[in-house]
């Protein structure tokens, strides 16, 4: 790519109501809402269950495991922080929720939908901060041969 | 109490479109657009009372929009108001002004959209929020509906020709419209196939491209409408649906089931009394390739799954049986924020169109889908119009 001129990678900025969730990332756990009164986990965080209404709910350790809804690899970068190409999935958690993330630890041609994946932390280049990110689980297909 | 043909579309305009026209702001295009729209209707800016803008997002903070708007245009309005529901805005504007001028709130109101992608006042920012897709580096549109293209293929064998497709037939269809964008300039399917991947699986000529530049409508009271200027264009029949079904498994488990958006043409199509076979020509919201498929089958053209083959098959160009985005859409015509679906369904009905005229067009369809793609958790908005002369 022309384009050398890098910014700093941006880093996620809480508010009042998913801040336990970064928190709890910071410890490299993953921490969702679980609604007390219909058990539905819910993820963005909210200060109610948009599923029943109800503002009762624990944050609750999420299993970490996880599957492939659907990705894109980005070629044209709009805001110039990472090496392209570069993937960006949409995964779907055990307990229902999806989320975007990164599937680290294989290449962007060996990503399938549906491909099994386990969580991971990584930490932000040099900064305090870790992102949930996600890995090929042990059953996932292997990698395609390369060329 | 049904609104069918209760009101009219009786002025419309758009301005000069182009990736970069420095000689404008936001707030410029949007009265250049208006004085067009009110003179197209024959009426003077005094017969005006009520004022609707589309929101120009990530510009910083603008409150009151339409009030300056309106104070730059020196209406005195009984009826004002900014509106973002993304790229749904201008039909849901055209929906908000019939909705006040049938509950007496003001008779005439102008709906209008001005963008200028540069602005010389406001440096480039980042708006807050972004904690979920930011950090992941999932930034602007484009990401998001690469992923809903990718699901899509898998789901129903949707292919990148089939993408292709639609970005050609609108470029041709642009290339007979002078005030296009990418008028003069057409593409191939292989053009297509060759350019080079923005968020793959979409390539650049997925993409709509960035434009300046602007446009209004006016609406007014059908009883109104008779004795102006222009043949009356009726607003028959409108419907909204919004929500981010795709993040919220539990009641939506496929990210390609655009169920939640039928709902939106589902009630246009009650309101207007009509069917979908009814409709002469269609403008579809089409800020993406992706997008004008999922639209054509959440509007209940084709079945769930089945707009590629449709699109293949010729049955959406100039010509076909149901000719779409006449004037370019937003791939070709120009990101006028869905705006220009409203004005080239209006010209349809007037007979306007010249070389791109669809013959005895009678019914039109338009459609608007947007929403905040960045900020969690995605969230769409849809809105539905039919037209009849």
């Amino acid at each position: 790519m022309m384009t050398e001129f890098k910014l700093p990678k941006p880093l996620p900025t809480p508010t009042e109501d998913s801040k336990p969730f970064w928190d709890g990332c910071q410890r490299q756990e993953l921490l969702l809402q679980k609604c007390d009164d219909c058990g539905t986990w819910r993820f963005p965080p909210g200060i109610l269950c948009p599923r029943c209404m109800s503002t009762n709910s624990k944050w609750t350790k999420a299993s970490g495991k996880a599957k492939v809804f659907s990705w894109q690899v980005t070629h044209q970068a709009f805001y110039p922080a990472w090496d392209t190409p570069y993937n960006v999935a949409i995964v779907e958690l055990e307990e229902g929720p999806r989320m975007h993330s990164n599937i680290v630890g294989c290449k962007n041609e060996d990503i399938y939908i549906d491909m099994p994946l386990e969580l991971t932390f990584e930490k932000v280049e040099e900064q305090e901060w870790y992102l949930p990110k996600f890995k090929p689980a042990s059953n996932a297909n292997a990698p395609r041969k390369s060329k | 109490m049904s609104l069918r043909d209760k009101c009219a579309l009786v002025g419309v305009s758009l301005t000069r479109l182009g990736k970069k026209i420095s000689d404008k702001s936001t707030m410029g295009f949007a009265l250049e657009g208006c004085k067009k729209a009110i003179e197209d209707a024959g009426l003077t800016k005094d017969d005006v009372d009520g004022l609707l803008f589309a929101h120009p997002s990530q510009q910083g903070e603008r409150h009151g929009f339409s009030g300056r708007v309106a104070d730059l245009l020196g209406i005195s309005s009984n009826f004002n108001a900014t509106v973002d529901c993304g790229g749904a805005t201008p039909i849901v504007l055209v929906q908000m002004a019939a909705l006040a001028i049938n509950a007496g709130m003001c008779h005439t109101v102008v709906c209008c959209y001005g963008w200028q992608n540069n602005p010389i006042d406001v440096p480039p920012s980042l708006p807050p929020n972004f904690e979920f897709t930011l950090p992941q580096g999932e930034i602007s549109a484009v990401p998001f509906l690469a992923q809903i293209a990718r699901r899509h293929m898998h789901d129903f064998g949707t292919t990148g020709k089939q993408l292709g497709t639609v970005a050609v037939n609108c470029r041709k269809h642009a290339c007979l419209n002078p005030n296009a964008q990418m008028y003069g300039k057409p593409i191939t399917l292989e053009d297509h196939q060759n350019s080079r991947w923005v968020s793959e699986p979409l390539r650049l000529l997925d993409c709509c491209p960035w434009t300046d530049g602007g446009g209004a409508v006016v609406v007014t009271s059908a009883a109104r409408a008779k004795s102006l200027k222009h043949r009356p264009i009726y607003v028959s029949g409108f419907g909204q649906a919004h929500g981010a079904p795709l993040m919220r498994p539990w009641r939506n488990p496929k990210i390609s089931d655009w169920a939640v958006w039928t709902r939106a043409s589902d009630t246009a199509f009650k309101m207007a009394g009509v069917t979908r076979k009814d409709i002469d020509v269609a403008q579809l919201y089409d800020a993406f390739t992706i997008v004008f498929l999922v639209q054509l089958e959440s509007s209940g053209f084709c079945k769930i799954g089945e707009s590629g083959p449709f699109v293949g098959t010729g049955k959406t160009a100039l010509g076909g049986e149901l000719p779409c985005n006449t004037a370019g859409g937003l791939l070709s015509e120009g990101h006028t924020m869905g705006l220009g679906h409203i004005v080239e369904s209006v010209c349809q009905l007037r007979g306007e169109c010249g070389d791109r005229q669809v013959k005895n067009a009678e019914f039109a369809f338009a459609t608007g889908f947007g929403g905040v793609v960045n900020e969690y958790p995605p969230s769409f908005s849809c809105s539905a119009l039919i037209l009849r002369r």
